[in-house]
């Protein structure tokens, strides 16, 4: 990809991460079910940290073994963090 | 003779070379060995006999609290890293580790937190609380003394010292093996210290971000471990997800090096060699997934506590394999018993004995009777000292003739170890019928029935720590008197053997080649067997043909590493031994002066370790797999963001945690003004922005942009903790301060976290600035501004998360 196509993209990025901060702001005048509005919101949150990791920290460019090093690190933290909620919340 | 003095002294401060670091651990941790053990002695005078008063209630719970801390984290795992600072660049063929400044500052941010925890018995009380520091009873209004805060102080430090040492040792062994040797073809010791490293990485920031919360609530009067949303159950859990996978941290490289020793010894290689290696993966994984056995009383559901009965039992499984395998390596063979082999034997035995204790624990209906009792105490010591430490004790004996070039007088070491063995059993073996004593009671009145078996504890303590008076001995006598050793007096089949003892400072002339068939060559001279277990061969290598090569040596020294560690000690000192300024509800005035010196100086010090030169090779025909094309510091950097995620992982873990169980959280955008969060999220994202398009200009060597990028990133970085400043200071005109409500103590301790890594990312920015204007980075030497960008996206990454979560929901 060709410098000035790269710069374009990083630009294209940035759009789309303002985007959707903006649809998080403008988001709990659409969806009125708290949960569901948690989940989006998270959701929304998970794709702008993907696409800054992808995009701007150039995980998509680098040998797999690196960003399955991540991801796997990532699944890991988050299962653990799921194991804890459920020792919170469920069987009580 | 002053002049020798003077190198001599500079050498031990400035080092940076992988053995001599070893060694400062290794004498460190055996230093503070003794000293744990004084308080335990101590200890067990106080309980010989019913009603006595050596030491005072408040005195033996300080006792108890330190002799804890100093043993898990200054002696264990310290004296298995100096082991694994000295050997394993040995075993895999490396010249020394990735970043060995890095290690250099690694032992002396572990030394000064030593320093530190020892310290805190000199201002007014050291912690008293047990090494788990169980809340509420921590929060400042229970326990005021600022011994504690010293204390948190000190684990802070020792904590960091351990991420370091975490990333550098596993970029190390990732990337820099010799040429051949897979990972598959490592012996025990470098596979139970690479997961050992895992399970670090994943553990301490989660040990760091709870005493963080906790120093914070303490030092600042926020409320997450004194509130009844977090309190205990908070703790109990970000303490032992870090606390039970700190057990296999202390006890992975003891059993790595009896597997070692083992089929040296056994003149076998290791019987099930996948398996067991196999087994320790498992383990590693399992470790994080069994921390609710410690928390079957604290009401956590039944359906949690099946879950963790299943897997605390499952764990026990893969040890199986262990042992097993351990013992069927003696089968059949000429076991030369020599002290390495006696202790590596002795600790399988009290493994056994520690490991089906543990079981009973599993088991919900008897851990509700045993957990508060000795029988406890018995378990895990049978585990700590019975199995982790009398490994460790086999580990020096088996390498002490390659580190020192001599050898020890065998038959002292024998005497050390039937003695140690004898008074090991007697101190702890009576702990298992002390069924119905609690633990950490200071004393006991004499119609308990609890005399006889605590004056035999006592007599056995004794004798076990006399013992090891015979190994000081031993030690101290032989590396100066003791007979040459020559390379292999073992005739073990590890690389390290294969070098002159001791090995010369650049450890190789020419880095080995290990080839599929089992053998190891140096060069075009003949192949020598490799010991690990992909091969059955057994030859001796005589590591005669290895002699020293000047044009190698490796000065390496700095004097940054230990001043940076000085100036943390300085500043953590400065922050922790202010006295409390109000009584209730308490508060503490920072010693000002000391945190001004520890920045200073901190400042000097890293501008000087940013100035040195200091080459690093990465020399690329080596085994690299499974991270061949990445560089060695680009993988440090992910590794060490990799802990990151778990730290901020935690802090927003404990925040839902609280706020799911707080049904007055207050709705969003009635405590925190949402237009700060969107316009603090587009700076950031912003910021973002002109730090990628730094980079861009960088690789497209244009000066200008690259100087205005960078420029801009500061500009944005400064907005954004400008704009937080003023919520701050805007919520605290509103009267909400970080103790006013667990939304408050959340909100200021998580995006003040957030805040001070954006600082850090700014005084980064400042220091790529000044190098940009002098030209640099724009003729291809922009992998700083790459590796920058890693650490400032994501910082940007952890406010994407907290703007909708303390702003929006």
């Amino acid at each position: 990809m060709s410098r000035l196509n790269t710069n374009y993209l990083y630009l294209i990025i940035f759009a789309a991460l303002i985007g959707e901060t903006d649809i998080e702001v403008n988001l709990a005048s659409v969806i009125p079910s708290y949960n569901e509005y948690v989940t989006v919101l998270l959701a929304i949150a998970g794709t702008k940290a993907i696409l800054i990791a992808m995009f701007y920290q150039h995980l998509r460019y680098e040998p797999k073994s690196l960003s399955t090093w991540v991801i796997i690190g990532l699944v890991i933290a988050s299962l653990l963090m799921g194991l804890s909620f459920v020792q919170l919340h469920v069987g009580h | 003779m002053a002049e020798q003095l003077r190198a001599s002294v500079k050498r031990w401060l400035y080092t940076t070379n992988h053995k001599d670091i070893g060694v400062l651990y290794l004498i460190t941790s055996l230093f503070l060995f003794v000293a744990a053990g004084v308080l335990a002695i101590t200890m067990r005078t106080q309980l010989s006999v019913p009603g006595n008063t050596i030491l005072t209630a408040n005195v033996y719970n300080q006792f108890v609290t330190v002799h804890g801390m100093l043993m898990i984290f200054w002696v264990l795992s310290p004296l298995a890293f100096g082991f694994a600072n000295f050997i394993i660049p040995l075993q895999i063929g490396c010249r020394d580790l990735a970043f060995p400044r890095l290690n250099s500052m690694s032992y002396w941010f572990f030394l000064f937190s030593g320093v530190m925890m020892i310290l805190s018995f000199f201002f007014g009380a050291a912690p008293d609380l047990g090494w788990t520091l169980y809340s509420p009873q921590t929060a400042a209004q229970f326990t005021p003394t600022i011994g504690f805060n010293i204390g948190a102080g000190a684990l802070i430090l020792m904590t960091v010292s351990i991420t370091m040492s975490s990333v550098n040792f596993l970029v190390t062994m990732f990337k820099m093996r010799a040429p051949g040797l897979k990972l598959r073809y490592m012996s025990a010791f470098p596979w139970a210290i690479l997961l050992t490293i895992f399970m670090m990485l994943y553990a301490f920031p989660s040990f760091l971000a709870a005493v963080v919360l906790l120093y914070v609530d303490r030092a600042f009067g926020t409320v997450y471990f004194s509130s009844i949303q977090g309190g205990s159950l908070l703790w109990d859990n970000v303490f032992w997800f870090f606390g039970h996978p700190e057990v296999y941290i202390v006890l992975f490289p003891a059993i790595g090096i009896i597997a070692d020793i083992i089929p040296t010894f056994a003149r076998r290689p290791l019987y099930f060699f996948k398996y067991v290696i196999g087994s320790m993966v498992v383990v590693a994984m399992l470790s994080f997934a069994v921390w609710g056995h410690h928390m079957f009383v604290t009401g956590i559901g039944i359906v949690s506590t099946k879950l963790y009965t299943v897997t605390t039992i499952a764990i026990s499984l893969p040890f199986d394999v262990m042992v097993i395998s351990l013992i069927e390596t003696l089968g059949m063979a000429k076991l030369r018993l020599k002290a390495p082999a006696l202790f590596a034997l002795g600790a399988v035995a009290n493994f056994i004995v520690g490991g089906i204790t543990g079981i009973y624990l599993a088991s919900v209906a008897l851990d509700y009777g045993l957990r508060g009792t000795y029988f406890v105490v018995a378990h895990f010591h049978y585990l700590m000292v019975g199995a982790s430490i009398i490994g460790l004790i086999g580990g020096l004996y088996y390498w002490f003739p390659k580190i020192t070039g001599r050898m020890y007088n065998e038959k002292t070491a024998k005497i050390h170890f039937v003695i140690s063995m004898i008074g090991f059993q007697i101190l702890y073996f009576p702990m298992f019928l002390l069924l119905d004593m609690p633990r950490r009671i200071v004393t006991y009145a004499p119609d308990a029935g609890w005399g006889l078996l605590n004056l035999t504890a006592t007599v056995g303590g004794f004798i076990f720590g006399g013992a090891q008076l015979l190994l000081f001995y031993n030690l101290y006598r032989s590396s100066r008197v003791g007979p040459l050793s020559g390379p292999n007096p073992w005739e073990a089949w590890t690389l390290e053997w294969a070098l002159p003892s001791p090995p010369p400072p650049h450890d190789f002339d020419v880095i080995p080649t290990f080839s599929a068939d089992g053998t190891i060559r140096f060069g075009s001279s003949p192949g020598l067997p490799n010991g690990s277990s992909h091969s059955n061969e057994i030859g001796y290598p005589n590591g005669s043909s290895i002699g020293s090569h000047p044009s190698l040596h490796l000065e390496g020294l700095s004097p940054w590493p230990a001043l940076m560690a000085f100036a943390a000690f300085i500043f953590f000192l400065g922050l922790t031994i202010g006295k409390p300024a109000n009584p209730q509800p308490v508060s503490y005035q920072p010693f000002w002066p000391l945190i001004a010196d520890g920045v200073i100086l901190g400042v000097i010090s890293l501008f000087g370790y940013s100035r040195e030169k200091f080459t690093v090779h990465e020399d690329v025909h080596v085994e690299s797999w499974p991270f061949k094309q990445v560089p060695n510091m680009k993988l440090g950097i992910w590794t060490f963001l990799g802990a990151e995620v778990i730290f901020f992982g935690v802090l927003i873990g404990s925040y839902f945690f609280v706020r799911t169980n707080d049904a007055a959280w207050p709705p969003a955008g009635t405590l925190f003004d949402i237009r700060n969060g969107f316009a603090m999220t587009l700076v950031l994202l912003t910021s973002s922005l002109t730090a990628i398009m730094a980079l861009a200009s960088a690789r497209a060597g244009n000066r200008s942009g690259l100087i205005a990028s960078l420029g801009g990133t500061l500009v944005l970085g400064a907005a954004f903790l400008y704009i937080k400043a003023g919520e701050w200071f805007s919520l605290g005109h509103s009267g909400v301060f970080q103790n006013y409500s667990l939304p408050a103590t959340s909100y200021f301790i998580t995006t003040g976290t957030h805040g001070v890594h954006v600082f850090a990312g700014m005084c980064m920015t400042v220091y790529l600035l000044a190098n940009a204007i002098k030209g640099k980075y724009v003729k291809g030497d922009h992998t700083t501004l790459e590796h920058f960008g890693l650490y400032w996206h994501f910082v940007d990454i952890v406010w994407v998360f907290l703007f909708p979560l303390f702003y929006l929901i």
